[in-house]
């Protein structure tokens, strides 16, 4: 089960294009929900690591939108 | 024709004697030299004596008259008083100007002219049926309320005629009005105004006033003192109404209602009984004068309104006096004996004046019309020429310069009187402080022998010779292949012949430049200053900061979140498709994680672009952005740990018009690598579009919470082959 937490990117453009496919590479995946809250989920964290939530099984369902490209 | 002057000047006209002295004859005779210094005194005696004449001159001429005829009823005039009205401006209708109030054959007669000087002006009015005889006339009232007068003699019933100024016709009937007197006035004698309130007249044995108001109803004023004689005269002085009787009594009172009121008698004339006559001069200065005295007999003048009388003998003695009259500056006095008219500066010293001759005949009076002077006699009025008005208008001064005939003295500085000789020039002469004719030696330029020759000398104090330029510029260099230049101090020569070099600046002088240096001047490479001079920070998150300073852009991104920060610069490639640009970077801290990135990107704008990037765990990653996607074209692990700490890691992107290459390289000491790992070429359409520009940026972020902190310590750019 993926967990997410919330995150920060960069302002649109480059930067933000360059973290998402960053973070992508890495197997996670930045969704906005649909509070338009930004948060980023991994089937795995470190241990230990503080502020995760359980992510949907059909987040898009929830009307959350994907930003990491597919 | 020389225009109109418009000032008559004037010059110490009323200076002390001792202020104006005649230059001598000798000066008179040959003028003055040069250097000489007259005294102020000359010159205030020739400038007063030449302004003078001016005003003489143009002044009315007593030496030219013509004769009026006086159309007398019957027989010719045996009394005439003249009285102008100095007043009315002439305008749409003719002022009827001049009056003389006067007894011919058929009677009392007023004759009245518009402007005399036309043989038949005069116009002869009748109609007066007053029962006594024309004495006086006279012309005076407030500003714009003039009034004409005649004063009629009679035993017992006196009457005083009187019209205003520019009456249509003056006839007896119509024109004039008999003024309302108190009873039992006698023969009315002579009337004055004060100016500005009251007129005042004497009659025989009394004395009446009016005010503005009531011109033809006037009332009896009082004497202090009873009058024992009979009154012949009256004046206004300026400040005082004087009055005086045959017996020499003299009465004064002041102006306004004072005239109305009582009358003061002052001390008699001096001689005594006479047929006085008051004529008022300059500054208020009062003649007192005997009338048609056959005898000689000295003038009298008060300057105190009567308080006291100085005794004025005329010279030549001028007798049998009809009338005195001060206008214009002059005293005129008409007489009954040749030369029937006298003119006077002073009152004192007499000129005789010289009238045409129309027999032994009496000037009755003299007055003073419109820049003429008008002589009263039997069947005639004598009109002097007319003076000269001084012109309107502001004066406009003629703009063309002239030449000073002869000048003593150039700039204060005097000129030599001797005479030079053909070739001279003036030359100060500090021993005599004179411009003084010179010969010029030496300065004539030397023989050419050939053209486009120019005078040198060899030395200080040499004399010129002509030289060719080639020879001048022989004198600093004849070695073929040399240049000349300006050296730190002098104009110098330098060898320019070497093969496949080339002449330019080094920052100092001019100097030969060999073909490495033209090529890295022209293609680079060009070191940015590092100064943060023209670029714009991007909007960072996470805290993170780009900061300028000490020669490198420190970025900073800060542990607890993601961070990201850069600064950018547009038109920064001298080619947007041409080109190589490099940056140097070394990682400070956060050295080894996947979670960093740091890197150059260069395009057409922030929305397209392409890039390349270091992971502080090692990778190089490439690619390009369409505004939206990064899209990466090739990661692979590159650089060791010391590799990216060191200071000497260079992120290199190359562009030609058909492939862009991305690459790093290890450098020392600053320097460009001497070699490079290339990462991927990219002959892709899209990316070679997106790299297509001058935009650079340099940035660094990242994507978990790790204090990451980097340097840029140079960026270089060339052209192909600056590198």
């Amino acid at each position: 089960m993926a967990q997410h937490r919330p995150t920060t990117l960069p302002p649109s453009g480059f930067a933000r294009a360059l973290h998402l496919s960053a973070v992508a590479r890495d197997n996670a995946v930045v969704w906005q929900t649909a509070a338009a809250e930004i948060v980023e989920s991994r089937d795995t964290w470190p241990e230990g690591t503080q502020g995760l939530s359980e992510t949907p099984a059909d987040p898009e369902g929830q009307g959350w939108t994907r930003l990491t490209p597919s | 024709m020389a225009r109109r002057p418009q000032r008559m000047p004037r010059w110490a006209y009323d200076a002390a004697g001792s202020r104006l002295t005649e230059p001598p004859e000798s000066e008179q005779l040959n003028g003055w030299n040069t250097n000489d210094r007259p005294p102020a005194q000359y010159f205030n005696w020739m400038f007063h004596y030449h302004s003078a004449w001016c005003d003489y001159l143009r002044g009315p001429s007593l030496a030219k008259w013509q004769s009026d005829t006086l159309p007398y009823d019957t027989s010719e005039l045996t009394s005439a008083s003249l009285a102008v009205d100095s007043a009315t401006t002439e305008g749409t209708s003719l002022v009827k100007r001049n009056v003389i109030a006067a007894v011919d054959g058929g009677g009392n007669a007023v004759f009245t002219s518009v402007r005399a000087g036309n043989a038949t002006s005069w116009t002869r009015r009748t109609n007066f049926t007053a029962s006594g005889t024309f004495w006086r006339a006279f012309f005076c009232g407030p500003s714009g309320s003039e009034r004409f007068w005649i004063t009629v003699d009679h035993a017992s019933a006196g009457e005083l005629l009187t019209t205003a100024a520019n009456s249509a016709v003056l006839s007896g009937t119509g024109s004039w009005t008999s003024a309302t007197l108190p009873g039992g006035t006698k023969g009315v004698r002579a009337v004055a105004y004060d100016g500005s309130a009251y007129w005042a007249a004497v009659a025989r044995d009394t004395i009446i006033a009016t005010p503005n108001a009531s011109p033809t109803s006037w009332s009896a004023a009082t004497l202090g003192t009873a009058v024992t004689g009979t009154f012949r005269d009256l004046v206004w002085t300026g400040t005082a109404f004087l009055a005086v009787t045959n017996q020499g009594e003299v009465y004064r009172a002041g102006g306004g209602s004072a005239a109305a009121a009582t009358w003061t008698a002052l001390s008699a004339m001096p001689p005594g009984a006479a047929d006085w006559r008051f004529t008022v001069g300059p500054n208020g200065t009062v003649l007192a004068w005997a009338e048609a005295l056959g005898a000689a007999a000295d003038f009298y003048t008060t300057d105190d309104d009567g308080d006291s009388w100085t005794a004025v003998t005329s010279s030549p003695s001028v007798e049998k006096i009809k009338s005195i009259t001060f206008a214009d500056s002059v005293w005129m006095a008409a007489t009954a004996d040749a030369p029937y008219l006298w003119q006077s500066n002073d009152a004192t010293a007499w000129t005789r004046l010289k009238l045409p001759y129309a027999g032994a005949t009496t000037v009755y009076d003299v007055a003073y019309s419109e820049g003429s002077w008008l002589a009263a006699r039997n069947a005639f009025v004598e009109v002097s020429a007319r003076a000269e008005d001084i012109a309107a208008g502001t004066w406009a001064p003629d703009p063309t310069t002239s030449s000073l005939g002869n000048a003593g003295w150039f700039r204060g500085r005097a000129l030599s009187e001797t005479a030079p000789t053909n070739g001279q020039v003036y030359a100060w002469n500090s021993s005599t402080s004179k411009w003084t004719p010179t010969t010029v030696s030496g300065a004539s330029l030397p023989s050419a022998s050939g053209a486009n020759e120019v005078p040198a000398s060899t030395g200080a104090g040499t004399t010129y010779s002509a030289v060719t330029v080639p020879a001048l510029l022989a004198t600093i260099s004849n070695t073929r292949g040399r240049l000349l230049r300006r050296g730190s101090s002098a104009w110098e020569s330098f060898d320019a012949s070497t093969a496949d070099t080339f002449v330019g600046g080094d920052g100092t002088d001019v100097t030969v430049r060999t073909a490495a240096q033209a090529r890295a001047s022209i293609l680079g490479p060009f070191a940015d200053a590092m100064d943060g001079s023209g670029w714009v920070a991007n909007t960072t998150s996470g805290g993170a900061s780009a900061t300028w300073g000490s020669s490198k852009l420190a970025c900073v991104c800060p542990s607890g979140s993601t961070a990201s920060c850069g600064t950018a610069k547009t038109a920064y490639l001298a080619s947007a498709q041409w080109y190589d640009i490099a940056a140097r970077i070394q990682v400070i801290a956060g050295n080894g994680s996947s979670a960093t990135r740091v890197g150059l990107i260069v395009g057409t704008s922030a929305s397209s672009n392409v890039s390349i990037n270091l992971w502080t765990s090692g990778t190089v990653e490439c690619g390009h952005y369409d505004g939206s996607t990064f899209t990466a074209l090739a990661f692979p692990a590159a650089t060791s740990s010391g590799d990216r700490t060191g200071g000497q890691l260079w992120l290199r992107i190359s562009r030609t018009p058909t492939s862009v290459a991305f690459s790093w390289g290890v450098g020392s000491a600053g320097a460009l690598p001497t070699a490079w790992e290339v990462i991927h070429v990219s002959t892709n359409a899209t990316v070679l579009l997106r790299a297509g520009g001058s935009r650079v940026e340099l940035f660094a972020l990242t994507t978990g919470s790790i204090q990451f902190e980097v340097d840029f310590l140079d960026l270089h750019h060339a052209l192909p082959g600056g590198f």
